[in-house]
């Protein structure tokens, strides 16, 4: 449904945001930095180089040369080694926590809105005029309802997507889009902002290209030697709350 | 997440594995253990590093320049040549491990036993790492467009935690001081290339000293110390 003025504006705003944005995104590969600020605290930043293909993603991050970080998520499945640490974190994403598994894989690529509960959620929305561009509001549907409003530019192009609490109050997170630029795999954002609370982590994008499939490579294992905790380990969530941003009583993304 | 930039630690853990050169066959033994004496041997080595890493999906490899300065026996630093790059000190003598990131601005301490294992045996035991039976072969590699000569190391010998890795070195032609080490595993390489290497006749101390300013903050380096204490910065 389009509701508004300059409505026939903004079905074709929408129309090209899913002809561009939620095609089946091919394997690709991609490389840039990733920086987090708490407040006004700037947290340091991380080379990362990721691969994605359907239902796997897989991160590595760098310290200078050093290999620091290893995350793959795999269906429901998640693993995070923090390598210098000799610390890994493993387990299932469960479906009733948060966005669940589908919705965290979203969030690692949120310029791929093709998975069809996104797709539909998009367009089944309203659309409103917003500024310079459009507004388009509705519902994704998973494991619950959850509100969400994404802005687009004039020409259909993302500049912000606002995902609500699954009880309609508040922001889980919000994602912003840099300006589209064109690489070796296709248009994609210069830079994607994650913003929870206080924390903002920003990627900024530097090459995108397609994968070859022999290149998809998962985390080595975990060396024996290392402290492995299980998702639902308190001292687990914790880290990874302290590492999201995320206060006491607030709800996990 | 960026937490775990605290532990740029194996930056120089390239070169405990270059430490452990040595031995194999009778010529080639010899070579690697002389490449590696001289530089163990000397009261302080300095060198300049440049590291670079292959994209484990394919892309470009990565990139950084920096410094190494080894006191056997007593301690090493290396700081990076980058913009924001850290620099990291182990102090034998002063029972320090030393992580200093000027991007955060944040000096990460830890005691000297929580530094890595290899680096502090390339520290304290030097000679271990001379004697050791590494069964060296020579092999011939392409290194930055030109074929190299140099050794290849039983990955075996580089102990369990190190499943599948490879390690081959070269020497630099005029100096015979180690020059090239590549580490590899089934899912990246390592290139490093020691440039300009400085034997010092008497070691200084104060080289193991981080350049952080003054008053910089500082908070424990082991992350297994924030997740006992509920994840909460700690600066003292």
């Amino acid at each position: 449904m389009v509701s508004g003025a300059g409505s026939g504006s903004g079905a074709k705003a929408r129309a090209h945001f899913l002809a561009a944005f939620a095609r089946v995104e091919p394997a690709s590969r991609g490389v840039g930095a990733l920086s987090l600020r708490h407040g006004e605290t700037r947290e340091g930043t991380l080379d990362v180089r990721w691969a994605s293909d359907a239902e796997s993603i897989v991160v590595v991050g760098y310290v200078g040369p050093v290999r620091a970080l290893d995350a793959t998520l795999l269906g429901d499945s998640l693993f995070v080694a923090l390598r210098p640490m000799e610390l890994g974190l493993a387990g299932p994403v469960l479906a009733e926590e948060g966005l669940g598994p589908q919705g965290l894989r979203f969030l690692a690529r949120p310029w791929d809105f093709s998975p069809p509960w996104i797709r539909s959620a998009v367009e089944h929305g309203t659309v409103e005029p917003w500024g310079d561009g459009w507004r388009v509001a509705g519902v994704l549907v998973g494991e619950s309802a959850i509100p969400f409003g994404l802005e687009l530019s004039a020409k259909g192009e993302p500049s912000r997507l606002r995902i609500g609490t699954p009880g309609g109050r508040g922001t889980l997170v919000t994602v912003r889009y840099g300006a589209p630029r064109s690489y070796q795999g296709g248009s994609l954002p210069r830079s994607i902002e994650w913003e929870r609370g206080l924390s903002i982590v920003r990627l900024a994008i530097d090459e995108y290209a397609r994968l070859k499939p022999a290149r998809l490579r998962h985390s080595p294992p975990a060396d024996p030697e290392w402290m492995v905790l299980s998702l639902d380990d308190p001292r687990s969530r914790a880290l990874l709350r302290r590492f999201l941003g995320i206060g006491a009583g607030e709800v996990d993304p | 997440m960026t937490r775990v930039r605290r532990m740029g630690a194996t930056v120089v853990a390239a070169f405990a594995l270059a430490g452990v050169a040595p031995m194999g066959t009778a010529a080639p033994r010899e070579e690697v253990r002389e490449t590696f004496r001289r530089v163990l041997a000397a009261p302080e080595a300095t060198a300049r590093m440049i590291i670079e890493r292959s994209d484990p999906f394919g892309g470009s490899p990565s990139r950084e320049s920096g410094r190494l300065w080894l006191l056997p026996g007593r301690g090493l630093r290396y700081r990076s040549s980058e913009k924001g790059g850290q620099e990291l000190v182990i102090d034998r003598t002063r029972e320090v491990f030393l992580l200093y990131s000027p991007s955060e601005r944040m000096v990460y301490r830890a005691p000297y036993a929580r530094a890595p294992a290899r680096l502090r045996r390339l520290i304290a035991e030097p000679d271990r790492f001379l004697s050791a039976d590494l069964a060296a072969t020579a092999e011939r590699r392409p290194v930055r467009g030109g074929a190299r000569d140099g050794y290849r190391i039983r990955s075996g010998s580089l102990g369990d935690s190190l499943p599948g890795v490879s390690v081959w070195l070269a020497r630099d032609t005029r100096s015979g001081l180690p020059r090239w080490v590549t580490i590899s595993s089934p899912t990246d390489t390592v290139w490093i290339e020691f440039r300009d290497w400085s034997l010092a006749p008497v070691a200084r101390p104060a080289d193991l000293t981080l350049s952080a300013p003054p008053g910089t903050p500082e908070a424990p380096l082991d992350p297994r110390e924030l997740l006992e204490r509920g994840g909460g910065r700690e600066t003292h």
